[in-house]
């Protein structure tokens, strides 16, 4: 309360024109709650979107969003910038819900090898996954694995490098290419197994 | 024109059933609390930390050495 006093005046219109880099470093220096709740308003629907396509119901998701949010909201002070702040929540939100799905046993895969293969063409299968009506992709993404949808989901839901993968799963880049080529391979194999009458 | 996975991040966020200021609320009162906790902890944490090295000073002995009227002879 003190601090919302201390500081100036925030109007909406300044508040909007602020990057979330910036908002994060003032919300740092003086704790106030209006810097914070920007970046909620700003990311809590792409958050909580990505929590239900990993954990597959309303009520987890909604409470994975909350806990979400308070862990960053604990950790701001670590945000280095190195990477853009929504990649540095993004990697948390994924975490997060690979923890809880295998907390609850629902996901019994391993964790992925890395490899020594060098992949040279990461959009390999990319434009036949793509090309994948919204309906059938949602119901071959609840098929597959975790790692695999979130890898996936980083890819081309989020549109992040395979340097800021490589940065935020702590993998080499090598291996992040093979990890999403595995990834889309799965991926189809369930896909055509699924609609297999539509291609015989 | 979005890809088939963004437009599926989209359906997602259209389907959601409980509003987003619930789950705001909550979260703010979440900063309240640790905010409280905190500021609790600014207020009494010296005092603890001082009542702690009071008790490991060897300052009590020589108080008690000390005559208790010290212009006494």
């Amino acid at each position: 309360m003190i601090v919302n006093l201390l500081n100036p005046v925030i109007t909406n219109r300044s508040l909007n024109q602020m990057s979330d880099e910036e908002a994060v470093s003032l919300y740092i220096e003086s704790q106030n709650v209006s810097y914070f709740n920007l970046l909620y308003d700003r990311y809590n629907d792409k958050v909580y979107a990505k929590c239900i396509s990993m954990l597959k119901d309303d009520d987890r998701a909604e409470d994975a969003t909350q806990e979400i949010f308070v862990k960053i909201l604990l950790s701001l002070s670590k945000f280095g910038g190195k990477s853009k702040f929504s990649t540095w929540m993004y990697s948390i939100t994924y975490n997060f819900c690979i923890d809880s799905i295998r907390k609850n046993n629902k996901d019994m895969t391993t964790p992925f090898e890395e490899s020594r293969m060098d992949v040279e063409d990461d959009s390999l299968f990319e434009s036949e996954i793509l090309e994948i009506s919204v309906s059938r992709l949602k119901e071959v993404l609840d098929e597959i694995n975790a790692d695999d949808k979130s890898i996936l989901m980083m890819k081309y839901q989020d549109d992040m490098s395979i340097r800021d993968m490589s940065d935020v799963l702590s993998k080499s880049e090598s291996a992040i290419k093979m990890q999403i080529l595995r990834a889309k391979e799965r991926f189809l194999k369930i896909y055509h197994a699924k609609y297999e009458e539509v291609y015989s | 024109m979005d890809n088939n996975f963004k437009e599926l991040e989209k359906l997602a966020i259209q389907n959601r059933l409980r509003p987003q200021e619930e789950t705001k609320k909550k979260i703010n009162a979440n900063i309240h609390f640790f905010g409280f906790v905190s500021s609790i902890l600014d207020v009494y944490l010296p005092k603890i930390g001082s009542v702690i090295m009071s008790f490991q000073t060897p300052d009590n002995h020589t108080r008690s050495d000390k005559s208790k009227y010290p212009n006494q002879k």
